[in-house]
């Protein structure tokens, strides 16, 4: 998991509005049990397997098991859908650090901290109409600013709520470990 | 300051004991009930052990209270798929281990047959929950699944999660919340015609919201035409919240769902109603008598239209699901095909073994359920026989799940999502609509407004 204040450097993917979990993973891999090494490894060959972006683009190539790409660039309503953390969990396995988008649907948003497999940030500029796929961008966590190196443009992202962050970076379980159990 | 339905459940199970709810705070809450279902369980039973393990190892004592975890068979039943058969195996095995009490599952070893599921299978999780009594107002019930709003229709928080959330709160009882929502109303007033059914109510809401709009909220539905829905319609109304991007979906229990939930429920409950001055974000209006038949276009819930103005020919008929194949989904579509026969495939797929065993015995006419999807040419679409119940071609499913959409095709259905790909080919084309809709485009062969057949 990627610490507050490191520097994150990628390329993106961009993708629009109301991409749903089952574009993030098909149904038939929701059998995959993410606790499983094999089988994680497994739902990152999948990560959005249908969903091609600008100029056809993959996510993860064919025959890969992770992705060129760190940053998942979208518009509103990211993760609308099924409960499946199959998703989040699709994302994470495939090398997918942090996903930006203007809004998030409330389940896959909160999966995506509690299992610890990546980040997700909200942003108030509609990014996809400002971003190609393969930008490179850099993301400064601790003051939660992303640049696109192409533009020379920076995006401030709102700044999760604490207890948030103390969620990824520990995950669900360690949080009930230490504080429920 | 008065509070919602929704704040009154939350705050009455904040782990420090509130008195109110501040819209966007982070809640940590004490939870009824955990469900988890053969597509989320096995990596939430991952989560449980490995929690169980952690804790051990730092010499913590715990055990899984046999009363909490819900656990059912109902997505990937029928198949031969490997890894799906095995996940059922994964929740049984769970179940024994810690003496669970609730497990709705295919027998160990079945084989994806369905001669041999054996006798605690129900079906479908969302009406088969409401059949055994598990949904209780005011109670706090997580389920890790995204239509677990359902709960809202007996007037309680239904709370849809992920595997992680539902393999910690099995263990522990708790939930994080990490944004305590806000609340929208969505009322119906007025008096609902015949013709419309929940799910035309259900797309006029997605419709106003936008499936983005709901986000941080939950949706109270009340108002005339809302508290005259039966139980089973209310659950169809609450189900599609999720697709409005709400937090759950909710409806002021009453008499009639009071009586309900102390004949069928487990154990005794405390309802909870929202006060005449609690705060609501925004509120929706409709006269429900100016409602008409809707459907939703490929390939989202919130591509409205009127029936009406559709003549798209369709290949397929699916009659299913938590928001379809309820007794009284199924009751419409043989009303509306009683003596009329169907020009496309149909499936008629009963939610639980409950509905499947009443469209033997409930009649409309003098004829069963049965007898009349029989007649009109429906039931399964290919074999003739009543097709077993559960999640089915609603979510697509492995390769050879029953109406299971394989090529490209256009599909009239009562199922929740018309998502790209949903039931499976990304080329086909879903429509979305009620039962009454579904049957008389089956009847038609082309998106049909079901006053178009009247009686």
């Amino acid at each position: 998991m990627l610490a507050s204040g490191k520097i994150l450097r990628g390329k993106a993917f961009v993708v629009g509005d109301d991409v749903n979990t089952d574009d993030v993973i098909e149904a038939q891999y929701g059998k995959l049990d993410f606790t499983k090494p094999d089988q994680y490894t497994e739902l990152g060959r999948h990560a959005m397997e249908r969903y091609a972006g600008a100029g056809g683009a993959r996510l993860v190539e064919p025959g890969q098991d992770t992705s060129q790409y760190r940053f998942v660039i979208a518009g509103r309503n990211f993760g609308i859908g099924s409960s499946r953390e199959q998703a989040p969990a699709a994302l994470g396995a495939a090398g997918v650090k942090v996903v930006v988008a203007g809004s998030f649907a409330p389940i896959y948003f909160k999966n995506s901290a509690k299992g610890g497999f990546l980040k997700s940030r909200r942003c108030k500029v509609y990014l996809p109409s400002e971003m190609q796929t393969g930008d490179e961008l850099e993301l400064d966590m601790g003051a939660s600013v992303l640049i696109t190196k192409r533009t020379g443009k920076t995006y401030p992202l709102e700044k999760p709520p604490k207890e948030l962050e103390l969620l990824e970076e520990m995950g669900l379980v360690e949080y009930a470990l230490r504080n429920w159990m | 300051m008065g509070m919602t339905i929704a704040e009154k459940i939350l705050a009455s199970h904040t782990v420090d004991g509130k008195k109110e709810i501040e819209p966007g705070e982070f809640l940590e809450l004490k939870v009824d009930r955990v469900m988890v279902h053969d597509f989320t369980g096995p990596a939430a039973i991952g989560v449980a052990e490995k929690l169980l393990r952690e804790a051990e190892k730092r010499g913590k004592k715990c055990s899984i209270s046999p009363e909490l975890p819900v656990l059912i068979s109902d997505h990937y039943v029928i198949t031969q798929d490997g890894i799906s058969l095995a996940n059922h195996d994964t929740l049984g095995d769970f179940a024994r281990k810690h003496g669970l009490q609730y497990a709705y599952l295919a027998a160990k070893d079945f084989g994806g047959d369905p001669a041999k599921v054996g006798p605690s299978y129900r079906g479908v999780c969302h009406a088969m929950t409401a059949e055994e009594g598990l949904w209780l107002p005011g109670e706090l019930f997580v389920g890790a699944d995204s239509h677990t709003d359902t709960a809202g229709a007996f007037g309680a928080y239904g709370l849809g999660v992920g595997s992680t959330d539902a393999g910690v709160a099995m263990v522990t009882g708790r939930v994080v919340e990490v944004v305590a929502p806000a609340s929208v109303k969505i009322a119906f007033k007025g008096k609902r015609p015949p013709y419309v059914m929940a799910k035309d109510m259900v797309l006029y809401y997605i419709r106003d919201v936008t499936v983005s709009g709901g986000n941080d909220c939950v949706a109270e539905f009340d108002g005339g035409a809302v508290q005259s829905l039966s139980p089973e319609e209310k659950m169809t109304l609450c189900n599609m919240a999720t697709e409005a991007a709400f937090v759950t979906g909710i409806i002021q229990p009453n008499s009639r769902i009071l009586k309900f939930c102390s004949e069928k429920g487990k154990r005794p409950f405390r309802p909870v109603f929202s006060d005449p001055d609690a705060k609501y974000l925004r509120v929706y209006e409709h006269d429900a008598s100016q409602l008409e038949p809707a459907v939703a276009k490929p390939h989202s819930p919130g591509n409205f239209a009127l029936a009406r103005d559709m003549d798209a020919a369709i290949d397929r008929a699916y009659i299913g699901s938590c928001t379809g194949g309820k007794k009284e989904d199924l009751l419409a579509a043989a009303k509306m095909l009683y003596g009329r026969n169907v020009s496309v495939e149909t499936f008629i797929v009963p939610a639980t073994m409950a509905v499947y065993d009443a469209m033997k015995t409930l009649a409309y006419r003098g004829k069963t359920l049965e007898e009349i999807f029989r007649e009109s040419g429906a039931l399964d679409g290919t074999s003739g026989e009543l097709a077993f119940p559960g999640c089915q071609a609603c979510l697509g499913g492995p390769v050879d799940t029953l109406g299971r959409v394989n090529h490209p095709m256009t599909v009239m259905s009562t199922t929740n999502r018309n998502f790209r790909g949903r039931m499976g080919s990304p080329e086909a084309r879903i429509y979305l609509g009620s039962p009454l809709t579904v049957a008389a485009s089956a009847i038609a062969g082309r998106i049909t407004d079901p006053r178009a057949y009247t009686r």
